[in-house]
């Protein structure tokens, strides 16, 4: 009786990786690729290691700011190849490329989309965080969406023109 | 605490003889009655661990060699690549869970450690997985998702240690998300859990984690933990003391004593009534609340503890506002009422009541201390003059010296 259930214990392990191993590649599997602005600073997280934080400076303003909801979608728009954020919208959007984001805390205006953390070895994310605080640097980020889920692909380093 | 179902008797019975057992049996071998082989063969017979230190080191080894792993994980070897690291992690898994069947009916501690380490490597899949895939703000939800299948583990292995790892993988999701407020919910499911292992087998660590959490928890639920946390302890505090919850008694009255100085120290700052009236704003919170102290009050007027009920009464006195409306009534005329004054000298006097308190119940220590650092605090704080000290103290000796006649006169 008690192998039977050390059996399902083991499965259970090995079913919530399999989520969450589902969760991670669904959007990288069958999302559309595009590349947004963002910048960047280092920063840890207690159990993954050391990241690049993303800023995509998205905040709520005005009513959706003093609104009580926790979840928005961001809607994208494409310029020149490159999509940037524009409208924050409460409703799901049905013809429009958009991101699902959540409050980065419960009275905070910042949005978090999941794609801020871009984990790399701690000497990498040193050397990045130092070439994006140079004025000239952005970083250009390569996401992949799927149903309003995004995930980081790519990241690369672009020089401004001017 | 009382316990109702016969099942649920009958599981604390099984319990709490094997403990006596278990030390009946220490006791005899210390005495010479029992030679070391009689009794490891007498816990053996009936699974016990010959020695709970012993345990305890290999199981805090066995979490630093996770740690190891899990920091391993973190340094990112990207040149490996990814699906390496994958496979490396999930074979380490799956050798940790065959080891753990192999072994599980021949050696109990072995199985104990097994089921932590393979809930930390499952951990450390779930954080490899983030990783890779540059997933966003996961951390709690991975801890809590380990938490859930360490629980299961836990029951499967019937293993104290292993419920604890679930407990405090749920303590840092709770404690990583507080600001998000999304996983605050399902800690009150592992805090529950908590309660009934600690009245089952009396764990003493379990007891202060309970404690702790629940404080934790129940100021949370309530608003801004930081904000509510002077209350809601104190409240907690009594309640439980109402219950007669013997394991929680001394965080009880360490928690009481310690917002009371604070108080007695601070005066206005986030004093009880503000909390109240400011930040329990629906009124459907504020009756909840005040259910919650009646109950606690008649408990303890129900078994005659005079002396809790006289604190807890005045607490709640002072947080519901009635102080300061007789307070307002009295001095209405008079211009210039320095209410943090009045507040530091009714706390100061809830304190010393308290210490007496905790020397009459056989809490010297605890009582000495809230005492002394009563008195240095209205020592350093004069409250405005030295005369008001000066009388406050005075008062503070005659209150002392008439519980000292009192007792004097009981004896007699």
């Amino acid at each position: 009786m008690k192998a039977k259930f050390l059996i399902f214990a083991f499965v259970v392990q090995f079913l919530l990786i399999g989520a969450m191993f589902f969760n991670a590649y669904l959007p990288i599997f069958f999302g559309t690729q595009i590349k947004v602005k963002a910048t960047g600073y280092d920063s840890r997280d207690l159990l993954v290691g050391n990241f690049v934080r993303f800023d995509y400076n998205i905040s709520l303003k005005n009513d959706l700011a003093q609104s009580q909801e926790r979840e928005f979608f961001v809607l994208l728009d494409e310029k020149e190849g490159i999509f940037g954020f524009k409208e924050i919208v409460l409703n799901k959007p049905k013809d429009r490329l958009y991101i699902k984001a959540k409050r980065a805390s419960i009275y905070s205006q910042h949005l978090q989309m999941g794609i801020e953390k871009y984990f790399v070895s701690q000497k990498r994310v040193i050397e990045l965080e130092k070439s994006l605080n140079l004025k000239q640097n952005t970083a250009l980020v390569s996401l992949k969406i799927h149903k309003g889920r995004a995930r980081i692909v790519d990241f690369e380093l672009e020089k401004s023109k001017e | 605490m009382q316990h109702g179902t016969p099942l649920f008797q009958r599981i604390c019975v099984i319990f709490f003889k094997q403990n006596f057992l278990k030390k009946e049996l220490s006791k005899l071998y210390e005495k010479g009655l029992l030679s070391k082989e009689q009794k490891e063969k007498i816990f053996t017979h009936y699974h016990f661990t010959q020695s709970s230190n012993s345990l305890l080191f290999a199981i805090l080894a066995a979490i630093l060699f996770s740690l190891s792993l899990i920091t391993l994980m973190g340094f990112n070897w990207e040149k490996i690549p990814a699906i390496l690291r994958t496979v490396l992690l999930l074979s380490l898994l799956l050798a940790s869970q065959i080891t753990l069947f192999c072994c599980k009916d021949k050696s109990k501690v072995l199985a104990e450690i097994l089921g932590v380490v393979s809930n930390f490597i499952l951990l450390a899949n779930l954080a490899l997985l983030s990783q890779i895939y540059h997933l966003g703000d996961d951390t709690p939800l991975m801890l809590l998702s380990v938490a859930f299948v360490s629980l299961l583990s836990a029951f499967v292995l019937r293993s104290y240690f292993v419920f604890m790892q679930a407990y405090f993988l749920a303590v840092l999701a709770f404690g990583v998300n507080l600001d998000s407020d999304i996983f605050t919910y399902p800690f009150g499911i592992f805090i529950a859990l908590g309660f009934i292992l600690q009245t089952i087998n009396a764990y003493k660590l379990l007891a202060f984690a309970n404690f702790t959490f629940l404080c934790l928890y129940f100021s949370s639920l309530c608003g801004k933990l930081q904000f509510t946390m002077l209350f809601t302890a104190p409240l907690l505090s009594f309640f439980l003391l109402a219950l007669n919850a013997k394991s929680y008694r001394f965080y009880a009255l360490l928690v009481c004593a310690a917002v009371f100085l604070s108080y007695a120290s601070f005066g206005d700052f986030m004093q009880p009534y503000y909390i109240v009236s400011s930040i329990f704003s629906f009124l459907i919170q504020k009756v909840f609340l005040f259910i919650f102290c009646f109950l606690s009050l008649f408990l303890f007027l129900l078994k005659k503890r005079l002396f809790l009920a006289f604190l807890a009464l005045a607490f709640y006195f002072e947080s519901f506002g009635f102080l300061t409306e007789i307070l307002h009534f009295f001095t209405a005329e008079i211009k210039e009422v320095n209410f943090k004054i009045i507040i530091q000298i009714y706390y100061s006097f809830l304190s010393l009541i308290l210490s007496v308190y905790f020397i009459k119940n056989n809490e010297k220590i605890l009582g000495i201390l809230t005492l002394f650092v009563l008195v240095i605090i209205r020592y350093v704080e004069l409250l405005g003059d030295y005369i008001g000290a000066s009388i406050l103290f005075a008062l503070f000796g005659l209150i002392l010296l008439f519980v000292a006649q009192k007792g004097v006169e009981n004896e007699s």
